[in-house]
């Protein structure tokens, strides 16, 4: 025991550092949203008592539409998109029909086109179907954009299955769609699982989309509402609440992380995704 | 029969070699199903959000259409958004916000029961105001009385706004012997904010001028008895103020694209230095403030490169001034340049007349205020000590410029609700009403013919009969355009382009953006001017 | 990021299944519409326009004016477009540098540990930077670099260096390096995840087998870890670019661009192109030069930059 400690000092103690200086500035924006200013500019290095709750308050107020719609946006998103990838990536994989080639390698062109490209005519389009400054707006572009990565993936892992699962289901006279529910779906869950983090975390820190998608402050995600939330507190700077507004817009993701924290890091370090 | 169990044994087999969590599974489970009930909530949620859109716009399409030019029949909901005099909720931000237009907007809806005005909430903090427009008009979702300066309103996009010309025609039935709506507001006012084929969009009527603030407690301290009546005075001033207050800036500058100070010394610099020449640019008995008369100015290279006047000359002036300003004045510091007063980081610093009342809600310290002191031919080559342009820093661009929007950029417009937003803003604009809501808040004066200015702000009301001299040197042709010159002038103060690049760069973007605004407004007929 | 292998593999297998003659499965056509109905309407669709769109001239209100490559053109003469590059040239590139080396050796340290606890733990800490959301770090950061009460420069104070404190992102010289260098320590983050997942993959014959040879440990990771994790060091090198080319929120929310055009970049000048000047044309002009650049990278990645997998 204390030999492996003995060789691992060295490498402790750097990261050690490492992780101090990685999570101070988060520590410090927790400890401060406790304070109020007076305790804010006497002691600015550590957390003071008492400590004032209240400014929680203050920011729930705020914040909390905001969250409900980053909420309700990603998880919309997330939800159909990766409905409709893994119906299409089980039909690539498992299934044979014209025009398959082709249409993969459409898909596949996809991947080449930037975000950037796309933002400003989509948002000619949503205009243009009437969709301006409606929650449909903010979700539909993302559904379509997490299809073409997400669909390679699944097909991927899909393809290194043994097909022996998947005959299994055809033997016993199921339809493919039954064969999709009952055999492909939960086989994938791993993979599905790491898209689905990966992309909800895609929506939750877009800002640009809705931004330029979505006019009133009450369809505002966090990303644009935390902006405005900062610029309320222009004249006097009142760090305690305004702190307190960011943790609170970071709380849906960190309980989600603490309840799949295995399988958050398993996920994205397994390999699950092959390059 | 399939059997999900008989597949799980096999996923878990199978997985089993892998060293696949089990617990992980279970997480996931869980997972998935607040997932489904999550998505289950939000589709019913977007469902009910769909239909209550749908049925508030039946709501307000049923409407009869009856006869008669003079009344009134759109029933529903008129939006407005008036900017300074929006009676808001008090914040910790703006503790006293106004309220006069709550009383004026209960008024007419007693006179229209089936009208009622709604108050826009100000758009989000630190957003580029014509930038939220724009994309407003885009999504067709513009108030139907909205905020938009008469210089800015000019240059949008053809198709925006409505113009008020034959409206300004008619006779305001709210003002007693008023034979038309036009005959309330100042000619000059009217001169200057006419677009280029003489259309009208802004309903204008009020006024600012701009101030420098001082502190008063520092001028003591650096022995300053008498406020700078002249450019060099207040030089010399920054130098006494620099000595006696270590670690306070003489002068706070907010030269960042989020604030207008640039316009403001382009136009006392212009007004100042081209005043010799006025009638060469003066083409339409604006004084050089419409739209045409600055467009035809660039158009001719009287506002260009090859004229120092233009920006050579007083971009130096700004290099030396300079050094006297706070430290990171191309960024806006935070609360904007008024708190660096109120913190003491600045000894004085430049702002619009409104800041009296906020520097009072801020518990500024004790402070005075003088004009933009006097340009002389010390100050820089071609200045003209007989003629002061303090004032031009002002002018009928405060807060009571009101547009309103066409069918194009806002969705909800009819001709029936036009008539009813037009007959509204007729009831806003009565002496009696102007002054009420103008002097409430203390920071514009009222500039209906008939309406009294406060007491404290009388000086400005004789400013509002007259046309301004304003010479912007064209830089107040839009706001992109001018936050292009600004970043320029950043440039040059920060010390990466000279002079002559900065300058260069300035009528670059200039030329193009007269250029476009040609291209993009079809009815303009600039050509007969540049003969 | 896809490579040829898995396409042309793809393309093979497809013929085998047409050789052996198996039936077409229409359903498959069911199953795929609904991906490619929002595909065509949400993808294809507005790529398309981007490209027509950029040869009119367009405020985005009234109607659009064929106007050619006028706004190609005048692409590669504005000198705001060239600063713009230039600064994302900077950028990138310091971002590419950090990024390509300090995760790797931060997967490294942790990839020593002999505990694995140890090691479980490291991970867990170092990824939860990555789950606060996008605007809240960006924010903080804006309040690192914040001059007057911000955590640099009262840091700077309190060591005694109180006069290297700045504006750092009002001063021309600081502001863009300053935006670069947001995220130090710079190990938290999907570089860190990625050359730790490959990391892991090494298989434990080689690390053994080297380890018996008396390999010492910096020489082993430059002669086995580092050739291993070329597929990783060419992904994130990819990614890395593509990504740095899109960066418009950083400067957007932070700088605005400022001060005066120091830290622009195309991203950001085609926002404020579309939404604050009414030129949507050119901003979609803008656009497709970026994405011929992605392209172009994409190509080059692909051919040049060899992976142990390729052609061995």
């Amino acid at each position: 025991m204390s030999k492996t400690l003995k060789h691992d000092l060295i490498y402790h103690l750097i990261l050690f550092i490492l992780v101090v200086m990685t999570l101070y500035p988060l520590f410090l924006m927790f400890f401060t949203s406790f304070k109020n200013n007076e305790q804010f500019m006497q002691n600015f290095w550590s957390p003071t008592l008492p400590a004032h709750p209240t400014n929680y308050i203050d920011a729930w107020n705020a914040v909390s539409p905001y969250v409900f719609n980053t909420v309700l946006v990603a998880v919309i998103s997330v939800g159909f998109g990766l409905l409709f990838a893994s119906l299409s990536a089980y039909a690539f994989a498992r299934l044979n029909f014209r025009f398959k080639n082709f249409l993969f390698i459409a898909l596949l062109a996809l991947l080449m086109i930037p975000g950037l490209l796309t933002l400003i005519p989509q948002f000619v389009e949503i205009k243009a179907m009437g969709l301006f400054d409606t929650y449909s707006a903010m979700v539909l572009p993302y559904i379509s954009g997490m299809q073409a990565f997400a669909i390679y993936v699944i097909r991927s892992f899909f393809e290194s299955q043994p097909k022996e699962l998947f005959e299994a289901a055809r033997i016993d006279g199921a339809t493919e769609i039954r064969a999709y529910g009952s055999v492909a779906i939960p086989l994938a869950m791993p993979i599905l699982g790491t898209l689905a983090i990966m992309n909800l975390l895609n929506v939750w820190n877009d800002y640009l989309w809705p931004m330029i998608s979505v006019s009133s402050p009450a369809r505002w995600t966090i990303s644009v509402g935390l902006l405005n939330f900062k610029g309320q507190y222009s004249t006097q700077m009142f760090y305690g609440p305004l702190f307190a507004g960011y943790v609170l817009a970071s709380l849906p993701l960190i309980i989600l992380f603490i309840f799949c924290m295995n399988y958050f890091i398993e996920g994205m370090t397994s390999g699950a995704i092959k390059m | 029969m399939l059997s999900t169990a008989r597949y799980e044994n096999m996923i878990v087999h199978y997985f089993g070699k892998r060293g696949y969590r089990m617990k992980s599974k279970k997480c996931l489970k869980i997972g998935a199903a607040v997932l489904a009930a999550m998505m289950a909530l939000s589709v019913g949620m977007t469902g009910c959000q769909k239909a209550e859109n749908a049925s508030s716009t039946t709501s307000a399409s049923g409407s009869t259409a009856s006869g008669g030019s003079a009344s009134i029949t759109y029933k529903g909901t008129i939006n407005f958004y008036p900017q300074a005099y929006n009676p808001v909720a008090p914040t910790q931000d703006n503790p006293n916000p106004p309220t006069k237009f709550k009383e004026v907007a209960a008024d007419y809806q007693k006179l229209h029961p089936d009208i009622k005005i709604s108050f826009v909430a100000n758009p989000p903090a630190g957003t580029d105001y014509e930038t939220w427009l724009k994309t407003k008009a885009a999504g067709g979702q513009v108030p139907d009385l909205v905020w938009e300066q008469a210089p800015n309103a000019n240059t949008s996009a053809s198709g925006i706004w409505t113009d008020l010309v034959p409206f300004m025609n008619k006779a305001n039935p709210y003002v007693e012997g008023n034979k038309q709506w036009i005959d309330l507001f100042p000619k000059a006012v009217i001169n200057q904010i006419k677009d280029v084929s003489g259309k009208i969009y802004v309903i204008d009527a009020d006024y600012v001028d701009t101030l420098i603030f001082y502190n008063k407690a520092m001028f003591q301290k650096a022995g300053i008895t008498e406020t700078p009546k002249t450019w060099e005075e207040m030089i010399e001033d920054c130098k006494k103020l620099k000595q006696a207050n270590p670690g306070v800036a003489p002068m706070g500058i907010d030269m960042s694209t989020s604030n207008t100070v640039y316009s403001w010394f382009a136009r006392v610099f212009n007004s100042n230095l081209y005043y010799k020449d006025i009638d060469k640019i003066d083409i339409d008995g604006s004084k050089g403030n419409s739209t045409l008369s600055k467009i035809v100015a660039v158009k001719k290279g009287i506002y260009g490169a090859s004229d120092p006047r233009w920006c050579t000359e007083w971009f130096q002036v700004m290099k030396d001034f300079s050094q006297y300003w706070q430290p990171g004045y191309s960024t806006a510091p935070q609360g904007g340049i008024i708190m660096s007063f109120v913190n003491k980081k600045v000894a004085m610093y430049y702002d619009g007349t409104w800041a009296n009342k906020s520097l009072k809600d801020d518990k500024a310290p004790d402070f005075g205020s003088f004009p933009v002191p006097q340009i002389t031919a010390n100050t820089c080559k071609g200045g003209n000590d007989s003629i002061n342009t303090a004032g031009a820093a002002g002018g009928p661009y405060a807060a009571w410029q009101y547009a309103i929007p066409t069918k194009k950029a806002d969705n909800s417009m009819t001709d029936e609700k036009l008539q009813a937003v037009v007959d509204f803003a007729m009831f806003t604009t009565t002496p009696e009403n102007n002054e009420k809501v103008c002097n409430e808040l203390g920071e514009f004066i009222p500039t209906i013919v008939g309406a009294k200015p406060p007491e404290s702000l009388s000086g400005m009301a004789e400013a509002a009969q007259h046309e301004l001299l304003a010479l912007d040197g064209a830089c107040n042709l839009s706001m992109p355009l001018q936050q292009s010159l600004t970043r320029e002038l950043q440039q040059y103060l920060l010390g990466k382009k000279t002079l002559e690049q900065a300058v260069q760069a300035c009528d670059q973007v200039t030329k193009k953006e007269v250029d476009q605004q040609i291209k993009q407004h079809p009815d303009w007929d600039i050509d007969k001017y540049l003969k | 990021m896809v490579s040829t292998k898995s396409i042309n593999s793809f393309r093979r297998e497809d013929k085998t299944l047409k050789s052996k003659g198996e039936k077409s499965q229409p359903i498959a056509y069911l199953l795929l519409l609904p991906t490619f109905l929002f595909l065509i309407v949400f993808s294809y669709t507005p790529a398309v326009q981007a490209i027509l769109y950029s040869f009119t001239d367009w405020d985005g209100f009234n109607a659009p004016s064929f106007i050619g490559f006028d706004n190609f053109i005048e692409v590669f003469q504005d000198p705001v477009m060239l600063q713009s590059f230039e600064n994302l040239l900077i950028w990138t590139g310091i971002t590419l540098v950090i990024g390509l080396i300090v995760p790797f050796i931060g997967a490294e340290l942790i990839f020593h540990l002999k505990s694995k606890g140890s090691q479980y733990w490291y991970r867990v800490l170092f990824v939860i930077p990555m789950v606060i959301p996008g605007m809240v770090t960006l924010l903080i950061w804006g309040f690192i670099y914040e001059p007057n009460i911000g955590l640099l420069n009262n840091f700077l104070r309190v060591i005694g260096l109180g006069h290297m404190t700045n504006d750092w992102l009002s001063n021309p010289g600081t502001a863009l390096f300053s935006l670069a260098f947001i995220g130090f320590p710079w190990i938290s983050g999907l570089n860190f995840l990625i050359y730790y997942a490959g990391l892991q993959n090494i298989s434990e014959s080689i690390l053994e087998s080297a380890m018996l040879d008396g390999c010492k440990t910096l020489t082993r990771v430059f002669r086995i870890d580092i050739p291993l994790l070329r597929g990783q060091f060419k992904l994130l090198l990819i990614l890395g670019l593509i990504g740095g080319l899109q960066n418009v929120t950083t400067p957007l929310v932070l700088t605005n661009g400022g001060p005066g055009y120091d830290t622009y970049v195309p991203g950001l000048y085609m926002y404020v192109s579309a939404f604050q000047q009414s030129r949507f044309g050119y901003a979609m002009a803008i656009s497709i030069i970026l994405f011929l650049i992605t392209i172009l990278l994409t190509v080059i990645n692909l051919k040049f930059v060899k992976t142990d997998t390729d052609g061995m």
